[in-house]
């Protein structure tokens, strides 16, 4: 149940990153398109606010993030892994 | 300073292994136009670029790159991993294995080893913007080579979406060209090199 749990919550990250590094490439050579820009911001709030119900439920994703007294990094899948 | 975060830009997760695809595969990892290449021709290509924009493009592009070369490593990993002797000899694999085992060294799928002179850094804004043209669609191509070879849905996941990548960073780098001959225009006709000769840049 929490790895289906884990592998949607997963899921739902990598595809607000996706839209993230899509427009912000797009924005590169558009710094001006203010539609661009508009849903880069609210995509990034959403894929903060993914990333902090990561963390709570099965550890940091990244090297910046807090551990809450358990330093899980190595223990974790890797990601090329295919486990997650 | 990278930042790593523990998760693939696109998933991957294949079921059973095929050495054979491996062997091909490995291409788009050390091969001529694979992502080792593709990531560092635009890291290293960066720092003489005349025009913020461009600096910004070759930054992002280079380390999406980064991501990609880790997406084409986990194909390769989960191809290999639990692969038996006799599939290894099968698939003409014993060649890398004597050397290599199923550890991951960089080279096209010939065998010939990954290359700095796969890519180009010349310093002058229009050239290697040209190439970087240039890489993303021979990147294209040997996608569209793999997917030529390889039908099992599990693998053509992954690879689509990396082929699908070049096209936009074709698209990205082409921009990035038609704003710096944009900035050139006026008083450099003759497209001398923005990054080295200065006035150009006035």
């Amino acid at each position: 149940m929490a790895c289906r749990e884990k592998e949607i919550l997963m899921k739902k990250i990598d595809n607000i990153s996706f839209m993230c590094d899509d427009i912000r490439l797009f924005l590169d050579t558009h710094p001006k398109n203010q539609q661009a820009l508009y849903f880069y911001d609210k995509y990034i709030e959403i894929r903060k606010k993914l990333l902090r119900e990561y963390r709570e439920k099965f550890g940091a994703l990244d090297w910046y993030d807090f551990f809450g007294g358990k330093y899980t990094w190595c223990d974790e899948p890797w990601p090329w892994q295919g486990e997650v | 300073m990278w930042l790593y975060e523990k998760r693939l830009q696109f998933p991957v997760k294949i079921s059973s292994p095929n050495v054979g695809a491996a062997q091909i595969i490995m291409s788009q990892l050390g091969g001529p136009d694979g992502e080792i290449g593709a990531a560092m021709r635009y890291l290293n290509q960066r720092y003489t670029m005349p025009y913020k924009e461009v600096v910004g493009t070759l930054t992002d592009i280079g380390t999406e790159e980064l991501a990609h070369m880790e997406i084409v490593s986990a194909i390769i990993y989960q191809l290999t991993k639990n692969a038996s002797l006799k599939e290894i000899k099968q698939a003409g694999f014993d060649k890398y294995f004597v050397d290599h085992t199923v550890g991951q060294w960089p080279s096209a799928a010939s065998g010939t080893p990954f290359n700095a002179y796969t890519f180009q850094c010349t310093g002058d804004i229009i050239t290697d913007l040209h190439e970087d043209l240039a890489a993303e669609q021979k990147a294209r191509t040997t996608y569209d080579n793999i997917l030529r070879l390889i039908d099992n849905p599990e693998i053509c996941a992954p690879i689509r979406y990396l082929r699908e990548r070049e096209i936009v960073h074709y698209q990205r780098f082409g921009e990035a060209l038609r704003i710096t001959l944009d900035k050139q225009n006026s008083k450099n006709f003759y497209a001398v090199n923005a990054s080295f000769d200065k006035p150009c840049n006035k």
